[in-house]
């Protein structure tokens, strides 16, 4: 380690403070890293078909590298694997519905689709050694809009605690450096309906997915 | 005791619903007016009453406070010329409108995150007792002697035993707020009677009733008198009220034995925690090792028209001997079509995770809560996939070992004939005594290997502790469980905090 020291006569200036969004992909990226290694792991393993996925896939590249991430896609889009240097695996979900179908004497459910997807993605990261992420954020979470063992399956949940305007504002800010990942949807839009205010959460006590804090903590 | 002061003490626990004052209040109304009927001079209520367990952050909120003062005042309008004794928060310094002051620490904007609706969070607030007389609520001084109704009366909201030797009192109440564990209703019965016999006046234990999160708790209140007589035990698990007389010379019947009480416990736990969050009726798997005893439990908590089982091996002589829904499922054709979706043959993991898919997939076709029948022994080792076998919202038996388990068995396979086979003695309690001191006594695995008082191999013990650190990550998205072991044995720190030697 290098040792320096500052006089307190010096007239010399630290560089500025990053920007704020600057500094919260860089905790993110700095959580994901972490959590990823203290639990043993290398590498991580997410869907690309979820709304946030672009971005949790940038935040995983910033953190881990390109060749540590891994992505599944049910949909057979790939686009943004291709521009970030992904490995990315597609996946055909006709097979397992139409034989879950006959077994349950009933018309699958969403539901039971969003299960399937979360057991094949569990099945993959297991195969690999990867830690499973899902890239819920908070509206979603606070809001009920997520399959239990479907959307939610993963160790961690890095934007579970970003609401929709920090996802955009986010999404700008990566969209320069990683050109093609982001689609036009992802421009920057005001939010409908700000979760800010939903204080008191029952979401922290939640034990089934962990998430950054990035709000302020309670005293 | 002098005759012209009350003598007849009215005893009520209820089943109070967290924040839900006005089903509490009239819970506690109905009792209030029962024990008036047997000609109560004096009525207890639990100390939660009103306001519910568990209530975590909520009952630091200035809104909540005010609420439940309302919720005071509203109770003391119905009431007679009979005063009711029960437990309430309060902030713990000074009095609430100190603590909302604008000058109070946490005033600031930047330091309160509750500040945006205009309220400020005292910092830690208590349970007391509280006078309820017609038209005027009081707060008690906790852990001293106050005058009612004529008795000089030592109150206390804690478990803990107490010998107030310096004081003079007529009655002697604790109005609990712990839940119940394994031990609770014995030492709670041994620690009151000691209380009486040593301060020579009648003790009244009050608990309430039911299950929030993962905490059961048992009623069972009891009034003791100093000649070590049980005088009056309310039934354990269940709402009631009753009056009892400090002078009679009767005795209340002995404790339920501790696997009765374990097996009552877990049916009100389930029982609960199914009503509570909305469901009547509940699913679970046939196939795995503690199902039948699972199946009993929830029979017993809910009737055997609400549950219903899941077999993938065919196999429901448990169910058709319980006379529960049964429905079979063949796994092939998915396990097929999953094998050439991954390019990879399946495995286990694979297939648990496909079963619990399936078990969610029927239980909300049913619109019913899954239940898992895992246990602490493969909890605690990571004997279990998750999304696989964890998938459920509530693991009644998570906390249980597997002595426990069989004892419960055998204590069901009298009553429940056909149900749970050929009961064999525990095949591994030395795991489970090794789980128990590493993880629930948080001793050290040298300090284990080392003392002298214990004959481990090294092997099992190291083989235990690297199991318990491998599975902590899984462990953190286990369902709720029901607690049966003492508070301070439940896990709340890192588990590799003492593991790591």
């Amino acid at each position: 380690m290098t040792e320096q020291y500052f006089h307190l006569g010096s007239s010399d200036r630290v560089a500025a403070q990053p920007d704020a969004v600057g500094l919260l992909g860089m905790t993110l990226a700095r959580g994901i890293r972490d959590t990823v290694e203290d639990n043993g792991y290398r590498s991580v393993c997410l869907s690309l078909d979820d709304p946030n996925s672009s971005l949790l896939a940038v935040l995983c590249v910033h953190a881990l590298g390109a060749s540590q991430v891994g992505g599944v896609t049910f949909s057979g889009k790939h686009d943004a694997a291709d521009a970030l240097g992904i490995k990315c695996r597609s996946v055909d979900l006709s097979g397992m519905l139409s034989s879950m179908e006959s077994a349950l004497g009933s018309s699958v459910t969403d539901s039971t689709a969003a299960r399937l997807k979360g057991n094949l993605l569990c099945s993959i990261a297991e195969e690999h050694g990867q830690m499973l992420l899902t890239s819920l954020d908070r509206q979603q979470l606070m809001t009920g809009q997520f399959i239990l063992y479907g959307e939610t399956c993963g160790f961690l949940a890095p934007l579970g605690n970003l609401c929709e305007m920090d996802i955009n504002m986010l999404c700008r800010h990566f969209s320069e450096q990683y050109v093609g990942v982001f689609g036009a949807s992802d421009e920057f839009v005001p939010p409908q309906k700000d979760v800010r205010r939903i204080h008191g959460s029952s979401l922290r006590s939640s034990r089934f997915l962990r998430t950054f804090r990035v709000d302020k903590p309670k005293r | 005791m002098n005759s012209a002061i009350p003598h007849k003490i009215g005893i009520l626990q209820n089943n109070p619903l967290p924040a839900d004052f006005s089903s509490n209040l009239r819970r506690i109304v109905q009792g209030y007016r029962d024990c008036l009927d047997h000609g109560a001079e004096i009525v207890i209520a639990p100390a939660t009453a009103l306001c519910g367990t568990d209530l975590h952050d909520l009952a630091r909120r200035p809104s909540f406070l005010r609420q439940q003062m309302a919720a005071l005042e509203t109770l003391s309008r119905e009431l007679g010329d009979v005063p009711l004794i029960l437990g309430a928060y309060a902030p713990l310094i000074g009095n609430a409108d100190d603590v909302w002051d604008d000058d109070f620490v946490g005033a600031d904007s930047d330091m309160n995150p509750n500040f945006w609706d205009g309220e400020q969070v005292p910092t830690e607030v208590s349970v007391v007792p509280f006078l309820l007389e017609h038209d005027c609520v009081s707060e008690l001084p906790d852990s001293e002697v106050s005058e009612v109704a004529g008795l000089q009366i030592y109150i206390d909201t804690d478990d803990e035993e107490v010998y107030p030797h310096a004081l003079t009192f007529d009655l002697m109440i604790h109005l609990g707020t712990k839940p119940w564990h394994a031990e609770a209703a014995a030492d709670d019965a041994s620690e009151r009677l000691w209380e009486s016999c040593t301060n020579g006046v009648p003790v009244v234990s009050i608990h309430h009733v039911g299950a929030t999160e993962e905490n059961i708790y048992a009623g069972g209140s009891g009034v003791y008198a100093p000649d070590k007589r049980t005088l009056l035990r309310l039934p354990f698990f269940e709402e009631a009220a009753k009056v009892v007389n400090l002078n009679s010379k009767g005795r209340a019947a002995a404790l339920p034995e501790p696997v009765e009480l374990m097996g009552m416990a877990l049916a009100r736990g389930i029982r609960d925690t199914v009503e509570n969050n909305g469901y009547h009726s509940v699913c679970l798997s046939l196939d795995d090792p503690n199902s039948a005893l699972l199946a009993v439990l929830c029979v017993h908590a809910l009737g055997a028209s609400k549950v219903t089982g899941v077999t993938f091996s065919g196999k429901h002589d448990a169910a058709d001997a319980l006379g529960i829904g049964c429905r079979s499922v063949d796994l092939s054709g998915m396990l097929v079509s999953m094998e050439s979706a991954l390019g990879s043959s399946v495995t286990d993991s694979v297939v648990a995770r496909l079963k619990g898919n399936i078990l969610c997939s029927v239980a909300e076709e049913h619109g019913q809560m899954l239940l898992t029948s895992l246990d602490r022994q493969r909890l605690m080792t990571g004997q279990f996939t998750l999304y696989g076998e964890t998938c459920g919202f509530l693991a009644p038996l998570g906390n249980l070992y597997e002595i426990d388990i069989n004892m419960l068995c055998r204590h069901f396979s009298e009553q429940y004939v056909g149900v749970f086979g050929t009961l064999e003695e525990p095949s591994s309690p030395e795991k489970d005594r090794i789980i128990h001191e590493l993880a629930d006594m948080n001793t050290s695995p040298s300090a284990l290997l080392n003392n002298a008082g214990y004959l481990y191999k090294e092997n099992d013990v190291r083989g235990i502790q690297r199991r318990i650190i491998a599975s902590a990550l899984k462990r953190s998205q286990f369902p709720l469980t029901l607690h049966v072991d003492k508070p301070e044995q439940q896990l709340t720190f890192p588990v590799c905090h003492r593991l790591n030697d």
